[in-house]
């Protein structure tokens, strides 16, 4: 889709104007019941990001990152707990009423899965008539004809007013529900994984409407995804979302080429195939654990716990990487085991002495320490936090983190610029004094 | 049909002009209108009538709501004048044999033929309606719906083969038709026979002195009460005076065929605005409550079980107590403060019950995607979860108001609820409790299996309509049973 801004655009991508600007935007879900409760969810924690007019930007990340939430919040189906979301000047997140449906009418949003975004009890023409309906938009002969003629303009045929969803394939359902996002004439479309549902052959055609949707109307469109190759297809842009942050924004030739951050480059060493965007140089790069749970982020760096290329501890300058990797897995395994055991029931357990998990962590910590030849105190402090385990992982993992904590699991790292297209990264990496992230 | 656009579809009487089967059909159902128009316009400007009659004000003649009523009923009296084809004065049974022949009656048949053809009558005037409304239809969906394929269609298929729920239906259309045509069905009428037997007067063939007689209709019924073995008439048996009981009589002599049909529409009208209030509470309640989740559905509950938390029986007699002899509670003999107890009491119940679907409608994409495009709360609600959600008001609605007929019913046993001289089905149970191990057990017997019949097609019904809305459903559990009635 590059071919429909550069002819627009003299001098490069980074001067066209802002349709959004998203500044610190940040989504907390607070489920907690009347008494007490859990932390919320940070689902999405400070996002600064410019959507510029007429780009596709893609956004991409794994499954529970946030960047549906954030799409959402675009369209006020989520409020933001701070932050604001700039067009022309006004807060969308202190819209309501009217104001907020004057902004509705401007965006349309697709969603994921075509089998649940349509209302069965409808035709076809209702439901892309609906949106027309909802802003009392001419006059009903007049939105027949426009109903009519985005039936042409999405590839569906005239007869298929009359007919219900359930009448069509996963891929004609999609195209209604492109249809009824353009009805309002918008010039802002978010697409929500908007062909991960279908089969790959109907995908390239819904992707190649899109693109020449684009191209015909001049669209703004965010793209979110979890398929890279697919994003590398489509975006100007792309943005790589880690738990609730933006790791890495930048064009979507340079960020495939040569990703700068430790996420990108695993996000995208993890691509099979030889079809895939990842540059040959990278090796397939496996990240250890789950991500963090998002009602308790870590402190530093969100990508800390399972980061590939993570800054060793100024304590332990000297450790060899499978040590450092021994060290840190033992804490991802404490982590997950610290999380899974709080709460009644399993310190009940624990105490009447139900359930094994306790000999697994001495099991799993004597195997990933074998062989290694560790420093006398590092060893003492492994040892300690072992026996600790037993009872207690949580005072465990305190003892590992004040012995093994480095920059990362302190400082959340700040955005660096990273090349001259003006691609920035977080990683605390791009500080002078560490090696680059690719030199590891 | 392709080529037809949505506009050309909104010129109404176009059709009628090149569709002769479609004028055809709208020309038997004029007919079919016109043959009981005179009772429909006397229906109405009673009902207004009555409806204006309720306000206290309307009492004084020169008020002007008193003046309105007057016209009503002036109105109601002149609609009586239109010839109907279903009226008592067209197929009379009200006669009297004088020697050798039946003097009075249709045709001169016997009183006994002569109703039975006013009954077939009505049931055959009913059934064609319907024939008339589904061949509608049939041809609707065959040559005038655009759509080819419609979910409904599938429910409406499922219903017709559905055994059950077609049994409940067909008891539901008798039950409704006998309400609807009550004062046609009796072979004599409320007024005549319980409200002022002394105005009116009965001749019969008096066989001890071989002479045509006459008598006041209150001593002729002193004179056929069934009190036990020794006096008594007996289903399908004239009495002393050549009236024909097709359910015999109660034990002051009355008609019981009379005053159960008169009955039936009471119980179905209170029934009907009972379930229709709490309907419409429930819907409102449970869509709001689920649409907006957090406080307005935590809200909500506490609201219900407080409700629910009143005992409901007492609740009942303490209030048809008190309002007994408030203006309320003389409307429509006390049925109206009925319904409205009902209506406040039974909400929670179809509440609970649509309110797990609701909450599971409401977190569909499609309610996102129509909020994404800025639609309306109440039109969100309305479109996209009101029509995932009607069918199971249907099914608790016909399973609440077979509860609720039996209630009244239970009500009115107890001597509570609907004021005597007002035919109720209760009553009839208990004026004839004393009777049952003797010769006149017809009296609570027949009302007894009557609720039991009705109460099971309406049940029946709402099976039927859950099995067609939702083939995998369970009819095995007795999750959406009705709940049985408050007394």
């Amino acid at each position: 889709m590059t071919q429909a801004i550069e002819p627009q655009e003299t001098d490069g991508q980074e001067s066209r104007a802002p349709l959004l600007e998203i500044r610190n935007l940040q989504i907390q879900y607070d489920d907690s019941s009347l008494i007490g409760g859990d932390p919320p969810v940070r689902a999405v924690d400070g996002v600064s990001l410019d959507i510029r007019r007429g780009e596709t930007l893609g956004l991409v990340g794994e499954s529970g990152c946030g960047k549906t939430t954030f799409s959402r919040a675009l369209v006020g189906l989520e409020s933001a707990t701070s932050g604001e979301i700039l067009v022309d000047g006004t807060d969308l997140t202190e819209l309501e009423g009217p104001a907020l449906r004057e902004w509705q009418r401007r965006v349309g949003m697709v969603f994921q899965d075509p089998q649940e975004s349509l209302n069965d009890r409808m035709t076809v023409g209702e439901i892309i008539s609906e949106p027309l309906d909802a802003h009392d938009w001419q006059d009903q002969e007049e939105r027949e004809d426009r109903v009519f003629e985005l039936l042409d303009r999405v590839g569906l045929q005239e007869e298929h007013f009359y007919r219900y969803p359930h009448q069509f394939s996963g891929g004609q359902r999609q195209r209604v529900g492109i249809a009824r996002a353009l009805a309002l004439e918008p010039e802002f479309l978010i697409l929500d994984e908007p062909v991960s549902a279908l089969d790959v052959s109907v995908q390239a055609r819904v992707i190649n409407l899109l693109e020449e949707l684009q191209a015909d109307l001049g669209l703004t469109l965010l793209f979110v995804a979890h398929d890279l190759s697919l994003v590398r297809h489509v975006a100007d842009r792309v943005a790589v979302m880690y738990l609730g942050n933006l790791l890495e924004v930048g064009r979507t030739d340079r960020l495939f080429d040569a990703p700068a951050n430790p996420y990108t480059r695993s996000l995208l060493s993890a691509i099979p195939g030889s079809a895939s965007p990842a540059p040959d140089e990278l090796g397939e790069i496996t990240l250890r654990g789950t991500p963090p749970n998002p009602r308790y982020p870590p402190s530093g760096c969100p990508f800390a716990t399972r980061c590939p290329a993570k800054i060793p501890p100024e304590k332990y300058p000297d450790l060899s990487a499978e040590e450092f990797d021994a060290i840190e897995t033992f804490r991802a395994i404490l982590r997950e085991r610290a999380r899974s055991s709080s709460g009644v029931s399993a310190s009940l357990k624990r105490r009447l002495g139900i359930g094994t998990s306790v000999r697994t962590v001495d099991e799993i910590a004597t195997e990933l320490f074998a062989g290694l030849d560790l420093p006398p105190e590092a060893n003492e402090v492994i040892e300690d936090a072992r026996t600790s385990a037993r009872s207690d992982p949580a005072a465990a993992l305190e003892l590992l983190r004040t012995e093994f904590a480095s920059v990362c699991d302190r400082d959340p790292p700040a955005e660096y610029v990273v090349d001259d297209t003006g691609r920035t990264s977080r990683c605390l990496r791009h500080r002078e004094e560490y090696d680059d992230p690719d030199e590891i | 049909m392709a080529t037809t656009t949505p506009a050309d579809n909104r010129r109404l009487l176009a059709p009628l002009q090149d569709d002769p089967k479609l004028a055809a059909w709208v020309a038997v159902g004029l007919f079919l209108f016109a043959l009981q128009a005179g009772a429909v316009a006397h229906f109405l400007t009673g009902l207004v009538a009555d409806l204006l009659g309720i306000f206290p004000t309307a009492e004084a003649s020169n008020s002007v709501l008193g003046r309105l009523v007057g016209l009503f009923e002036v109105a109601q009296r002149r609609a009586a004048e239109l010839p109907t084809l279903l009226s008592r004065d067209v197929v009379p049974n009200a006669g009297h044999w004088n020697g050798d022949r039946w003097v009075g009656t249709f045709m001169g048949f016997s009183p006994a033929v002569s109703w039975g053809i006013r009954v077939t009558l009505v049931y055959a005037y009913a059934f064609t309606w319907v024939v008339w409304a589904v061949l509608g239809y049939r041809y609707y969906r065959e040559q005038y719906r655009v759509a080819d394929w419609t979910p409904r269609d599938d429910i409406v298929d499922r219903f017709r083969s559905h055994g059950w729920g077609l049994f409940g239906a067909t008891i539901v259309f008798l039950f409704v038709v006998m309400v609807v045509f009550a004062p046609t069905l009796g072979p004599t009428t409320v007024e005549q026979n319980m409200e002022s037997s002394y105005d009116y007067e009965t001749t019969y063939w008096n066989s001890e002195t071989e002479e045509v007689e006459t008598i006041l209709t209150g001593e002729a019924n002193l004179n056929s009460k069934s009190t036990g073995d020794q006096s008594r008439v007996m289903p399908m048996s004239y009495d002393d005076f050549g009236r024909f009981h097709p359910f015999g009589t109660l034990p002051n002599g009355r008609d019981l065929f009379t005053f159960i049909v008169a009955g039936s529409r009471i119980s179905l009208v209170i029934g009907l605005l009972s379930v229709g209030l709490s309907a419409a509470l429930a819907v409102t309640l449970a869509m709001t409550s689920a649409y907006y989740k957090g406080r307005v559905d935590l809200g909500t509950v506490l609201l219900s079980d407080a409700v629910m938390a009143m005992p409901q029986l007492l609740l009942l007699i303490m209030l048809i107590t008190v309002l007994s002899d408030s203006w309320v509670g003389e409307i429509y003999s006390g049925g109206f403060v009925l319904a409205l107890i009902f209506a406040f009491t039974g909400w929670t119940y179809m509440w609970r019950s649509i309110r797990g679907p609701a909450l599971q409608i409401s977190e569909r994409t499609w309610i996102d995607a129509a909020q994404s495009f800025g639609q309306r709360p109440w039109t969100i609600m309305r479109k996209h979860m009101l029509p995932y959600i009607t069918g199971y008001i249907l099914v608790y609605g016909s399973m609440t108001l077979g509860g609720a007929i039996i209630a009244i019913a239970g009500l009115s046993y107890l001597g509570l609820g609907v004021a005597p001289p007002t035919p109720e089905w209760g009553r009839a149970i208990q004026l004839g409790q004393e009777y049952v191990n003797t010769g006149s057990w017809h009296i609570s017997l027949i009302p007894g299996l009557l609720i039991t019949l009705v109460v099971t097609g309406f049940n029946a019904l709402g099976d039927g309509i859950r099995d067609a809305i939702d083939p995998q459903s369970d009819t095995g559990t007795g999750g959406a049973a009705g709940r049985g009635g408050g007394a």
